[in-house]
Order: structure tokens, then sequence, then C-alpha cells
């Protein structure tokens, strides 16, 4: 299912996403900002751990908080859920200045990256009295505890103390805590450390059904690159406290270096394979890695690529498959989250 | 995988601050005190101790060794120490523990104000203090003190007691807030605790020594209970020691009350 | 025979003779009559040996008989006890409540009676006695003490189960308090 980004106005595929998706990228697309944060900066001292960050975040975006260690992620989400306050800046969440903390808290859910919990309470009775401590009455603390349960996968363990609870299933439990006030604007800090593969998938899932259903923006930070292409529609990233990248995903990759193409074919076609890149549209260089084994790369024109959108890969595909080229495998280099996010993270360090 | 009701995507939150978060706090901070084991394991040891108290000491009684109000006294004052002692390390673990266990920053990201945040715990807190009166009034009943020592006791104990807890557990708490560190927090708040309750231990004679135990809360309200029950003097007859513990409860709880409005994750003033 | 005159020595040696008599019996009368009441006094005690539990309460008397000829000054009766195996310690304010009684002067030819309690709060082989001395501040030289003969006790220790009945509640309260906190846990796990 293809889901639409108005602000790149580009399509781009995404497995696993259905209809509400795509409505929802649309209303939020067209929605007023719920999160406008205006040149926030949080300092210790002489040390600036949030430099000058400004973004818009709208209903139903996932946004995607990237960096790598000490890049201040955490620090921007402790500030724009108030447990730390900017030193210069301001910004406002559901139109609410933050100077009113409290009133902002009512609006957010949190599940911070360093969440603990009380071992000795079950997951019920603790999400009973987070339901409480956010107004709700006693009864429907319980009903809302009870539900949130279910949601995130709970139901059979609500009962159990925390100490019994894997890592994966605190996580869960983190998520419903941060869902127990319907908020229109949850932060995860990294929900999926510390999960296994299948964990991570379902945490993955539950945050897209939370910002698609619910309408919520996420502001999701992690380190996992994957994780990001996945679920975002947009991505910050961060680096000394600084927000040297934004946009679409799409947007980010193509800030990458060099849109190549690694191809691996049977050593005996490794000339035939040479010659058919060198000849296929958008080819700039072709390299042969490793003739033995039969790797080749081949690196494409940026501008043939902007003009074409960007994806190199059915040219070279296509290119192989005409002079029957036996394709083992092909990767495409350069044109990954990862690679930009390194590229642009060492440009800020240099 | 999920079946998040889809609702309008505009969705406001349903949630505001709780009208009385004090509350919500105390009970839940109740209950982990209570329903858990660490109020009841002390409770029990307590009792255990004053058995075993008051069965030497009637035994002691029965052999004229020790007079009849002195073994009264005795039970009072051990309540007195054992509770305001208590009180103080469960005060003094309330915050600075939480950020250890890391779970303070769930509490912090509700709406109920700081300062009703401090007042739950601190309630929470000094609830082991009458609990532990109720557990004496058995064993002061029991010794045999007679109808007229047997009220005064109870009354100068709890009066004592109340006010030397809510100093002592204020003072907990500020310490709480301010400590990164759960060692220190309890190491500190039971240092200025034993630091005050020495003097109790040397007679205090003379001009400055009669000053000294006015002045400290601990002596004055230990002295308070003495004469009471071993001298048999009237509540109002001994009204001038209780100023030490009323004014080290009303400083103490103030402070806490302006401490509280600067809770943070971190420990200290905001930064 | 002639008669003999009485010349001045003699007048003046008389003199002093009459002045001594006089001073001996005004100006020192009270120390030898102290003296003479010191040496005078008898004490006896009721009892010559006690067998008794400890926590037991006995009691004694003893008789201060004045012998002399003159009335006793006020008097201090003071009970004293001692540990036969010289190892223990006995405070006497734990065996009695009457260390030191003051007994009124003793006519001549009288005497006085007081009464002595005792309640053995150790074990073992203690000697008590009373000794009387004057209550005047020329104790110094009012001579030497007065004592009774010693009351031999032989205490043995006496275990009490239940003192002053404080063993109902002793037990109780940690009992109810245990199956008050149970029944609290597990309500508190069932809701």
């Amino acid at each position: 299912m293809l889901a639409f980004y108005a602000d790149s106005g580009k399509m781009e595929v995404n497995p696993g996403g259905d209809q509400t998706d795509t409505a929802a990228a649309v209303r939020s697309a067209k929605a007023e900002a719920v999160l406008r944060v205006d040149h926030v900066t949080k300092s210790f001292g002489p040390l600036e751990a949030v430099r000058d960050l400004s973004f818009e975040a709208r209903p139903g975006e996932i946004i995607g908080l990237l960096g790598p260690n000490g890049a201040g992620k955490t620090t921007a989400i402790r500030v724009l859920s108030t447990i730390l306050s900017p030193t210069r800046g301001r910004f406002t969440l559901g139109g609410i200045p933050h100077t009113k903390p409290g009133a902002i808290r009512q609006q957010i859910g949190v599940l911070p990256e360093s969440a603990g919990y009380p071992l000795h309470q079950t997951g019920a009775e603790f999400l009973r009295y987070h339901a409480r401590l956010f107004g709700h009455p006693a009864r429907s603390a319980r009903e809302i505890a009870a539900s949130l349960l279910v949601e995130v996968g709970l139901a059979e363990r609500g009962s159990s103390s925390i100490a019994t609870y894997s890592r994966g299933m605190r996580q869960r439990l983190g998520v419903a805590r941060a869902l127990v006030n319907t908020p229109s604007v949850i932060f995860l800090d990294e929900p999926t450390l510390g999960l296994d593969p299948a964990g991570q998938r379902q945490m993955l899932a539950l945050i897209r059904d939370v910002a698609g259903q619910r309408g919520a923006t996420v502001i999701l930070s992690t380190h996992f690159l994957d994780e990001v292409e996945e679920v975002c529609s947009r991505v910050i990233i961060l680096n000394r406290g600084e927000a040297i990248a934004e946009g679409s995903v799409a947007d980010i990759k193509r800030r990458a270096a060099p849109r190549t193409v690694r191809v691996h074919v049977p050593p005996e076609m490794h000339d035939e394979a040479l010659s058919a890149l060198t000849q296929a549209q958008g080819v700039a260089r072709v390299d042969s890695i490793d003739k033995e084994r039969g790797w080749l790369t081949a690196t494409f024109d940026s501008a043939w690529l902007d003009e074409h959108g960007g994806v190199p890969i059915n040219s070279a595909i296509r290119a192989l498959i005409d002079v029957d080229v036996l394709i083992l495998s092909f990767e495409l280099e350069g044109g990954r989250l990862s690679d930009a996010f390194l590229s642009l993270t060492e440009e800020g360090r240099r | 995988m999920t079946s998040l009701a889809r609702s309008d995507y505009r969705l406001r939150s349903a949630a505001k601050a709780p009208a009385y978060g004090w509350l919500v706090v105390a009970v839940q901070e109740l209950r982990d005190i209570w329903l858990s084991w660490r109020g009841p394991i002390i409770v029990f040891a307590f009792s255990l101790l004053l058995s075993l108290l008051t069965y030497l000491a009637a035994t002691n009684k029965e052999l004229n060794i020790i007079d009849q109000r002195d073994t009264v006294n005795m039970v009072v004052q051990i309540t007195l120490g054992i509770g305001v002692a208590v009180s103080l390390l469960f005060g003094a673990d309330t915050v600075s523990g939480e950020r250890e266990r890391e779970t303070l920053e769930s509490l912090l990201l509700t709406p109920v104000p700081r300062r009703q945040i401090g007042l739950g715990k601190l309630l929470a807190a000094v609830s082991v203090w009458p609990v532990l009166m109720l557990v004496a009034v058995p064993y002061v009943w029991t010794l045999k003190a007679g109808p007229g020592l047997f009220a005064n006791a109870v009354v100068a104990g709890f009066v004592v007691g109340s006010l030397l807890t809510a100093a002592f557990a204020s003072l907990g708490v500020i310490v709480s807030i301010l400590s990164n560190s759960n060692r220190l927090s309890l190491a500190a708040s039971f240092f200025v605790f034993v630091v005050l309750l020495a003097p109790t231990r040397i007679p205090l004679t003379g001009w400055f020594g009669d000053h000294i135990a006015r002045i400290n809360p601990v002596t004055a309200g230990s002295r308070f209970v003495d004469r009471v029950i071993v001298t048999n003097h009237s509540l109002g007859q001994e009204w001038t020691l209780l100023i030490a513990p009323v004014v080290a409860a009303v400083i103490a709880l103030a402070v806490a009350f302006v401490v509280a409005d600067r809770l943070r994750l971190q420990g200290g003033i905001d930064r | 025979m002639r008669p003999t005159r009485l010349g001045p020595a003699a007048i003046a040696a008389a003199l002093f003779m009459v002045l001594l008599v006089a001073m001996v019996s005004s100006g020192a009368p009270a120390f030898d009559q102290e003296n003479a009441a010191a040496s005078d006094l008898r004490v006896s005690v009721s009892k010559s040996e006690v067998s008794a539990l400890t926590g037991d309460t006995f009691t004694f008397t003893s008789e201060i008989s004045n012998n002399g000829s003159e009335v006793t000054p006020p008097l201090i009766a003071n009970l004293d006890f001692v540990a036969l195996d010289q190892s223990t310690y006995i405070d006497p304010e734990d065996w009695s409540p009457q260390r030191t009684l003051v007994v009124d002067p003793i006519a001549a030819g009288s005497s006085a009676t007081q009464s002595w309690t005792v309640k053995p709060v150790l074990n073992g082989d203690v000697a008590a006695y009373v000794v009387v001395l004057p209550s005047s501040p020329t104790l110094a030289t009012a001579g030497p003490l007065v004592s009774s003969p010693a009351i031999y006790l032989h205490v043995e220790e006496h275990r009490a189960l239940n003192p002053g009945g404080v063993l109902p509640v002793v037990l109780a309260v940690p009992g109810v308090l245990a199956l008050a906190f149970a029944g609290l846990r597990v309500a508190g796990k069932r809701r």
C-alpha cells in the first residue's frame, strides 16, 4: 500500500501499510501543527545539550529523532515533556505554551529511556495508579487499565507483579502507561531497546497503530535506523545537540553519498555484466570489485536520479536481465538511511 | 495486533490534574508501605521488642529493681525513638529512592503539582508513627500504671511523637528531594537525628544544660514525657517544653513545602 | 592538838578542784553521755536466719536497748547488706525501701523497736544487719558504732512465668499483628 507524503510530493513504498495510514497521512499533512518547537536550547552550565532546535509536528505524524550517543535526543524529549525547562527558546503543545507544564503534561504521554517500574506492583495496579494521577476516578481508572492491558497484549499478566515481567513486557507496559491519558503527543525514547526482533516488530506495529488509529503525534527517539525507515514519516537528525537534518525519510536518504548499486553475478558472467551496466541508463561509472567472485558496483548520475525518481535499482536490473546475466544478489549502496546518517554526522563531527 | 478505537484523529486528551493529587499519591504510597513487607515487618519487630522489654520490666518491677513509672516511661520513650526514626527514614527514601529505582520520572510526567506529590509522600512517611503508638498502648496499660498515669503517658507520648515525627519526616523528605543518592539521603537524615538524640543520654543540668535541653526538640520532648510520667507533673505544667518540638515541626514543614515545589528528576534546585 | 589553818595555796587548789568538777559535769557532759550511750546500747534483731525466694518479701524487727543511765541522743539505724560470696554487688536500695530510720532518744533502761521490710532481688547467701549511730555531728568522737547480729539470708531464684500479669499481652499483641498483616496481604493480592 502506498503512503502519500504531502510535504515531499513523492510516492514511497510502505509495505504493510493500509488505507488508514494513507488517510492519516493526508489528514496529517493538512492539519495544524500540534507541536511547535521554536529555537529551543538547553544548557547545563557551559554545555549546550540541545542547541537551537526548531520543528513542527502534526497529528498522526511519526517523527524519528535520530542521533549518535550524546546527541541530545533524550534531553530534547525531556525538555519537550517538561521534565526539564528550556534555557532559551519556547515551544507550544496543543496551543499550550511551555510555561504551563502542568497543562502540557495532561496532553502528552512519555515512555522514558530509563523507565523504572515499581516491581512489587502488578501491571494493572500500576496503570490504575497512573490513570488516577491523570484525574480519572477509581472506576474508570480500572476500566482504562484493563483496556490498555488488552491493547498492549498484557491482559493475561495484568495481575502479576511487574518483577515477573520480561524486558519486552515492561516496555509494553510503559507504552500503555504513556497512553493512559489518551495523549495527543507521545514521546517514545528508545522503545525497542533490549527487545528481541519479534518484540521490536510488535512494538513498531503498536507505534504505527497509535499514530494511525488514535491520530496521536509520535516522537520516536531511536538508534535503529531500520525502525525509522519502517514507521517514521519524518526524521530529525541530531548531532552534538543540534538538528543537522530534517525531512522525510526519502529526503534524508537522498542526501546520502553516491547512489550505487552493488551487484553479485556468477564469475563467468562478470565481463558481460560489466558491459551491460556500463550501457545502462543513468550509470556514470561501473567498477569491478572482485572479478573472481563476480562483484561489481554501478554508480548512477545524481542528476539523472533526481530526474527519474531517485531509485536506480530498476535501471540496473533491467540492463542485466536484458543480456540474460544471472543476478545472484544486489544491494543499493549509499541510498540507505544509515549511509545518510553516517555521512551527515561525520560532516557534523568535521 | 491491536484494536485501538477508531476515533477522530483530532482527539483531545481527556485527562486533567486530579482534584486531590496528594491523596492519590498518599493512598498509593500507603499501599506500597502497608501491603508490602516494609511497614508490617517494622511494626511486628517493634511489637516483639516491646514484648521483650515489657516482660523484663515486669520481672524487674516485681523485684522492685525498677519503679513502675520508670517502666512506663521507658516503653513510651522507646516508642517515640523508633517511631520518629522510622518516619525519618521513610521520608529520606521517598524521593531519592524513587530516583535510584528510576520510577520518579513517570511520576513527574503526570499533571499532579510537585507540592502535592511531596505532601502525599510525607503523609505516607508519617503513617508508621500512629501505628507504633497504637501498638504500644496495650503494653503501657498492662504495666498496671493506673488510670491516671496511663492516660497522661499516652497523651504525652502521642503529642510529642506527632510533633517530632512531623519535624523529622519533613527533614527526611527535604533531604531526599535535594539528594541524588539515596544512601546519602538516608545517612544525612539519620545523622541529624542522632546528633539531636545524643544529649538525651547525658544529664543536662545547670543553666546551660537546661537551655540546651529546651532548645533541642528531641531532648525537650523527651524531658516533657519524662516529667509527666515519672515526676507526675500535669500536661499543662510542662507546656514550655513543647515549644521546641512545635517550632521544629512548623519550620520543617514550611521548608518542605517550599522545597517540594522544586522537585526535579535530578536532585538539588532546578537546573 | 592545835587546829590547822587553810593557806592560800590550799584554797586555790580546792577552788581548782571544784572548778574542774564543775567543768566536767557541764562542759563535757555530752561527751561523757554519748560515750556512755554508745557503749550502753544494744541492738538485737528478731531473726537470725531466713530462707527466701527472689521477690519474696519478709519483715523483721530490730530493738535498740539503752542499758545506760542517761537518755540517748537521737539515733540513726541503718540497714546494710553484704554478699557472703564477696563477688555480688548488693544495692541496698533494691533490697529494702528503708535504708535508714531515725530513732528518737531512748530513755535510760528503755528500748525502741524498728520494723524492716526486705525483698531479696538476687539469689545467693547474704548477711543483713542493723547498725546504730548517733545523729550528732560529733560522730568522730562518739566511739564505736553498735551493730546487731547478722541475719543470714539464703535466697534462691524464683522464676515467675507471668510477672505482673503481662504475659497475655506480651504474646497476644505480636500474634494479633501477624494475623492482621497476613490478612491484609491476602486481601491486597485478591484485590
